[in-house]
């Protein structure tokens, strides 16, 4: 399956787009800014990392790859610099400078960024509790049906008819 | 012709920033990026209202490092 995508990628890639002009803007809302500057960071950012890459011989394709999972997250984007050695245009300040705009403005990372954080509190939160419930044997309860009503006492025959009634 | 910033929207319906733009031998070369999919990047040159992006080759390695450089003056 990765090899026949690989294939379309090799196949475009011979053909090239040809993509018609279809409007001109420099006037923009605040938004648009923001993505437009965010791109223009990563485009410097990756037009380093491609000539980095095309000079030391490496796949162009993969090189790019890399690159764009580099850029989900700041660990694994210095470990990709590691690897130009010495790196020819890019100083690691300077794509950790990138990074950290792209991670600030990039929606796709503050999703997941999310998904992690809730997913990291998720588990502290039941490793929490599951470590409350272990020191504290007297909030154990035996949940099952039968050890439950034998749990239940009642002192007198009234307390008992309210609590039928309930 | 364009200038760092201007953003293109071409045929296949994306947005471009225009992040390097050079003449070269009587040939207008861009380097674009897709504003939403930063991934999608693009070295090409215009013909006329179209932008036609470089294939592998000699002409795009010299572009890749002439923006490269452009990029990265001191």
């Amino acid at each position: 399956m990765e090899q026949d995508y690989a294939k379309v990628l090799v196949e475009q890639k011979k053909i090239g787009r040809r993509l018609k002009i279809q409007s001109i803007e420099n006037q923009m809302s605040e938004e648009k800014s923001k993505k437009k500057t965010n791109a223009i960071l990563t485009g410097i950012l990756a037009a380093g990392v491609i000539a980095s890459a095309k000079l030391s011989g490496l796949d162009i394709k993969q090189a790019l790859e890399t690159e764009v999972q580099a850029l989900t997250s700041l660990k694994a984007l210095g470990s990709y610099f590691a690897m130009f050695t010495p790196v020819t245009y890019v100083t690691s300040a300077y794509a950790a400078l990138c990074a950290v705009n792209y991670f600030k403005h990039n929606k796709k990372y503050n999703k997941l960024s999310n998904e992690l954080y809730e997913a990291e509190l998720e588990d502290r939160l039941m490793k929490e509790a599951e470590k409350d419930f272990e020191s504290d044997d007297s909030t154990q309860i035996d949940v099952t049906k039968d050890s439950y009503y034998d749990n239940i006492t009642f002192d007198s025959e009234d307390e008992l008819s309210k609590g039928m009634s309930r | 012709m364009f200038k760092q910033g201007d953003i293109l929207k071409l045929a296949d319906n994306n947005e471009y920033v225009v992040v390097d733009q050079f003449q070269m031998s009587g040939v207008n070369y861009v380097y674009l990026v897709d504003i939403n999919d930063n991934s999608n990047i693009l070295y090409g040159k215009l013909e006329g209202d179209e932008v036609v992006e470089l294939p592998d080759g000699s002409e795009l390695d010299q572009v890749i490092k002439i923006v490269s450089e452009n990029l990265h003056k001191a």
